[in-house]
Order: C-alpha cells, then structure tokens, then sequence
C-alpha cells in the first residue's frame, strides 16, 4: 500500500443536547460518511467553507476528536503492508504512534503558550513522547528550530517577543520534533499576512521535500490550495462533493458547488471582467442538513431527482470522483454554450 | 474629474505615550474620494489602515490623536474640516451616520446582542432625519429588502445571533447606507465570511456604491478584493503612502518595491509550482524608531539615501505616484 493514510465512511457527529434533563434531542452531522486517501509523500488538500466539517475530520483522523464511525488506517514507518486501525487502537499503542503524525493549527498566537519560553513549548513534547537526556532533547530542538530557519537565540524567548510568522515557525519546529512523516496543517497561513504567508508556503515545501513528510492541508483559500496540493476534495455539509488531482479539479471541475466556489474567488487580476455572483444565500446548517444532495437548495441547477436521493461519488475521468447526478449533462450543456458565444461568459467591465 | 466629496490632507496620527514620546502611527496621509467610486487602501497589519479609517470618522480616541492635517467633508453647511470637531461633539454626532457611515470587519461584534436588527436600523433613522418610530420601521424593513435580506419583515424583528453572517453583514450594511451618507468605511467587510458570501457582500456593496452615488473607502489586505473593486488604491507600509495608483495601473506596473514584493508572494494565478519569492524579514516593529525610508530593511534596491531620508509622493504617470527614491525625478518633486 503506497497511501500514507486510508479513511472510509468516517463520522463524526456531535450530540445536541436541550431540557433540563440534557436528553440528546439531534446531532451535528459534521462528517458523515467521508472517504479519502493520501498518497505518502503528497500533500492533500481539503477544502471548504466555515462549518463544512473540515476541521472536524482533520481532529478525528489525529484522533483529537473520537469519531462516531468509520475507519482510519495510517501506515507507520516500517510497516510495509499492515496499515494500523486508528479507531481500534488502545490508548497505549495510539500515544506511541503520535509521534509519527502532527498538527499545526492555524492561529499561532494561542497555539503556543504565552507563558512558557520556547525552550519549554518545545522541550514538554520530546519529555512525553521519547526517553532523552537533556542534552539530546537540546540537540533535537536546536536541530528542528534551524529547519524552519530559526537560530538557538529564540529558545531564551517568550511567544510574546515574535512576530505572527515566526510563532508560526515555532509551531511547525514543535511539529517537527518527533520527526513525525504525516502533518496535518489546519489553515496554517490563514492569519498571516501575504508577505509572511508566502515564506511559510516555502518553507512547508522545502520541509516537504527534505524530510518526505504526508501534508492534510485544510484550508478555505482556494489560490493556496491551488498552489500547494497534489490532490483536493472538496467538502460541502459534511460530505466530499468532489475530489481529485488538484490541476483536473481546477481546470475542469464538475460538481455545481465547485464551480460557484472558484468562480468566487477574487483573482488579483483587474479588467479580467466582473463577474455575476450566481451562488445566493448561506450553507444550511449542519444541524438541519437537507435530505437528498445536501447541495440542492442553493443549486441553479437542482431538479426532483436531487430533492429526493443522496448522489454518491462516481469517478469520471481518471481518479477524478464527484457527487452530482447531473455533472455530465451540465458540463456537456456548458461546453456547448461557452463553444456558441464565447464573449457571453466574459463580461466586460465598463472602463473607468 | 469632478470635486471629491471627501478629502483628506497631510493627516498625521500620534499615538501618546506617558513615559515616551509620541510615536507617530500615520504620517502625512492624503487622499480623495470621489462620488460612486471606490478607493481601496491596501496593506498588511499594523501599516496603519485601520487608525486612517478610523481618523476618517473622527472616532480616534486617547492614546490616538490626529495631530496634523486637515479632513474636509462635503455638508449641508458647505466643506467642513472634521478634524477641527470634537469627537464626540454634537456637531460631530450630527455628521457620523448621516454624511459618513462606517462598516466594520466582524458583524458579531459591531451589532449589539441585546436589540433585533429593526431596532438597531431604526436608531439613526430617528436620529437623523426625525422619522416616527413606527415610520422608521417601514423604512427599516426596506432596507433590509435593499440590501437583499429574504422575508424582511420578518428578519426586522431578529436578534442578531438568529442571522448568519453574511446577513450580519447586510445589516450592518442597511444601518451605514441608513440616511443616505456620501462617504461609506468600509473596513475589512469581508475578512470574516466565506469567500462566496464575500462575493455576494462585494457585489452588493459595489451595486450601492454606484446607485446611491456614494463614495467608498474600502480598506483590506486582499489584492484580489482590490483588483476587482477598486477603481483606485493606496497602498500603505509603516504608516507612509508608499504608492497611489488607477487599479490597472497598480496592477500591470507596480512602481514600488513593496508593492512589487505583495505581487511576488501572491501564488501564480495559473497554479504553477514555481517556487514563491517573499518580502524577506518583516515589518519593523512599531516601538522602533525609523530613519528614512521604513522599507529600507526589507528592500531589494535599497541605497545609502534610503536610511536618511523618507521620500515623498510623486507622480511617475498621469494616474501613478510612488514614494520611493529609485524614481529621482518623483521623489525629489515636493508638492
């Protein structure tokens, strides 16, 4: 098996409790029923709007979260064919292998402790996961600071005393230090500014590179998901509604919400046209998701069949999934106008 | 072009301090804004947009202060310097709201928990043009409809957490536009909703903008939110107009080195894996003191006259300034 990580059909539902009595009266639905695999040495990305569930399956595949069904099976290093049940494990056997996969959060600032010295944030994860002395456990951080491009003066300091990038480092250096081979990144340069964002992109490259790490990247900004990942799916209302290599995704996507989404992305390219918004209103809520394709009640092109039943992920083109009923009938109707009047698709912004 | 309905000139923005001297957060700001077209100021954190935008209302309060320069607003009364007012003044309350409405970046926490969204809209509706309460109701409930909230009548009588917030948004948009202002804040209105919300509020925003003629100062971080609202930009670094430019003009040939920087650490648009070129280092602290220009440290053309003397604005084209001394010509032509 050469995926780092195999999901199938996992869950996780959060109970919604009322009354005094505190009975569970429903549940958010905020995984239901995901499947993915991630190739070792790729970076996946996941993608979707707030409330998708993305952070959600994000903390279940880490196990920070229980999940209420389904499995996980991540490969360790050295194990060539047995991949480990993550949902099955006893917690003595799951501590253990917690130093092989990691997380970065998105918001450095309370992501470190602003109490501790960096020496401590960095030193209390190498005291629980391996036996070292201090010395080595030195050497290890020095050597996991200088990768993200840190020196040995930052361990004297508080978070307090660094800038949003370089507490950014500090968490990754901290992701680092168990020499882990899967990171999840939960929108780790969603608080950063551009500038910053485009060094920390380049450093969780050359990381990549160097040290053949398997990246979760969960984000809701398309153009760096477009940038960094391999592969992309797509999550609408707890679900994947599409996914695939990341360039088939943004060149031909096929189900109606991925096409709304990248449509709506503000592309830094003036006179490209002003485009009509065509997707109105807000996600449901997941607490009330709506029968059939969750999708259907903000979608132009919904029917009868989407109101009633569930699409499952069908794969059209190769590795190329997506749950719609109608995605080839709207992307042949689509080629056919585009080819008839090509100039309709592109307004014109008036100039100023 | 016809006369700006806003205008501010040369404004400076102190922030006081007991034991140190004050540390100037905004340095000789000027800017125009003209009816139906919107003026983005772009920069990263702590470059000083949000105390401009603030500055722009009169809302800075101690530590901050305007200590130079001049804000003239278009009145009933004719060109007022609404600097010289006391910020919370009568005369001041009169025009906040009225000629010049602000929106702010998180809906949730602008709208008051404990009023529905009706009541909240029919306050400076009362206030301002005198309206009955039962009168400013109906107005409020239109609003509500112009700013494309579904079933309005019912949504007035709402507290703000049953809205989500891209309504949220609505509504603080329906309170801003309220009595008509000239002049709409707009800071970082989108920052906090999901991109295809945000295209929805843009949209909306750009929409009013032109219908009601009313000039816009949008304030953001994202050069692709200035690309396809922006009619003009202002880009700030460290408190300094650092380049002032038409959109295409920023876009297809961005004079200063900063802004050059922004473009490079964008991801290629076309999703090319070519390897991202950052602006090295960061921003200088705002408890350093800065001689000269306060990019020098970051800048890939930096010269010895860099650390001596900051720049002035100046035009290169028609439609494009920048304060930088690799342009000589601009920089040494003082206004």
């Amino acid at each position: 098996m050469t995926d780092r990580l195999r999901i199938s059909d996992l869950k996780v539902h959060y109970p919604v409790r009322k009354g005094l009595l505190r009975r569970v009266v429903g549940a958010v639905r905020a995984v239901d029923g995901v499947s993915l695999s991630i190739p070792t040495g790729a970076t996946f990305g996941l993608v979707g709007e707030s409330g998708c569930g993305k952070s959600s399956l994000a903390r279940a595949i880490l196990q920070l979260q229980k999940p209420s069904g389904g499995r996980i099976l991540f490969r360790a290093e050295g194990q060539d064919d047995a991949a480990t049940d993550l949902t099955a494990l006893s917690p003595r056997r799951l501590r253990a292998l917690r130093r092989e996969m990691q997380i970065v959060f998105q918001d450095p600032y309370s992501a470190l402790n602003p109490r501790l010295r960096v020496k401590t944030i960095l030193d209390e994860p190498l005291r629980a996961m391996e036996t070292l002395s201090r010395a080595e456990r030195r050497a290890r951080i020095v050597r996991s600071l200088e990768a993200v491009g840190l020196t040995e003066a930052a361990l004297e300091r508080f978070p307090h005393q660094f800038s949003g990038g370089q507490r950014q480092r500090i968490a990754i250096a901290r992701a680092l230090l168990s020499n882990p081979n899967f990171i999840v990144l939960d929108e780790p340069v969603s608080a950063l500014d551009v500038s910053v964002r485009a060094q920390i992109l380049n450093l969780l490259i050359q990381l990549q590179r160097q040290l053949g790490l398997t990246y979760l990247f969960v984000s809701h900004d398309l153009s760096v998901v477009k940038y960094l990942c391999d592969q992309v799916a797509i999550m609408y209302l707890g679900r994947i509604v599409e996914s695939g290599p990341t360039a088939e995704i943004f060149a031909n996507p096929l189900h109606p919400y991925t096409k709304l989404l990248l449509a709506a992305v503000p592309v830094p390219k003036p006179r490209r046209g002003r485009k009509a918004v065509k997707l109105q209103g807000d996600p449901p809520s997941p607490m009330n998701i709506p029968d059939g394709c969750p999708f259907h009640t903000r979608c132009p092109s919904a029917t009868e069949e989407c109101r009633k039943s569930v699409p499952y992920l069908r794969e059209l083109g190769s590795a190329h999934v997506v749950a719609c009923h109608h995605a080839e009938r709207l992307t042949a109707q689509e080629s056919v106008a585009a080819a008839g009047n090509p100039k309709s698709m592109i307004p014109v912004r008036a100039s100023a | 072009m016809n006369a700006p309905v806003f205008q501010m000139r040369n404004v400076s923005i102190d922030l006081d301090s007991p034991k140190t001297p004050a540390r100037r957060i905004a340095n000789g700001i000027d800017l125009e804004l003209h009816r139906g077209k919107t003026l983005a100021l772009v920069g990263e954190s702590g470059c000083g947009k949000s105390v401009t935008a603030l500055s722009a209302m009169n809302l800075l309060s101690a530590p901050l202060r305007i200590s130079e320069g001049s804000i003239l607003l278009e009145t009933e009364a004719g060109r007022e310097d609404i600097a010289r007012l006391n910020p919370s003044g009568s005369q001041m309350r009169a025009i906040r709201g009225r000629r010049i409405a602000m929106i702010f970046q998180d809906p949730m926490t602008a709208l008051d928990p404990v009023y529905t969204v009706g009541d909240q809209i029919t306050e400076s509706l009362c206030q301002h043009l005198g309206l009955s309460r039962k009168d400013a109701w109906k107005r409020a409930v239109e609003l509500l409809r112009l700013v494309g909230i579904p079933a309005p009548e019912q949504r007035a009588r709402n507290y703000p957490f049953q809205l989500s917030g891209g309504m949220r948004q609505r509504v603080m948009i329906a309170i801003a536009i309220a009595c008509s202002p000239s002049v709409l804040i707009a800071d970082e209105p989108t920052t906090a909703l999901d991109v295809t919300v945000q295209a929805q509020i843009l949209e909306l925003l750009r929409g009013l903008g032109e219908d009601l003629g009313m000039a816009t100062l949008l304030i953001t971080h994202d050069l692709g939110v200035v690309a396809e609202n922006a009619d003009e930009v202002i880009v700030m670094y460290r408190g300094y107009v650092v380049e002032k430019a038409g959109v295409d003009a920023l876009f297809d040939n961005p004079a200063h080195p900063y802004t050059q920087g922004l473009m490079a650490s964008l991801p290629p648009a076309d999703g090319e894996r070519i390897e991202l070129t950052p602006i090295p280092g960061q921003v200088p602290a705002i408890t350093e003191d800065i001689v000269g220009c306060p990019f020098a440290s970051r800048c890939p053309h930096v010269m010895p006259k860099c650390g001596e003397t900051m720049p002035a604005l100046g035009a290169i084209s028609s439609e494009q300034s920048v304060a930088c001394w690799l342009y000589p010509a601009a920089a040494e032509a003082r206004p």
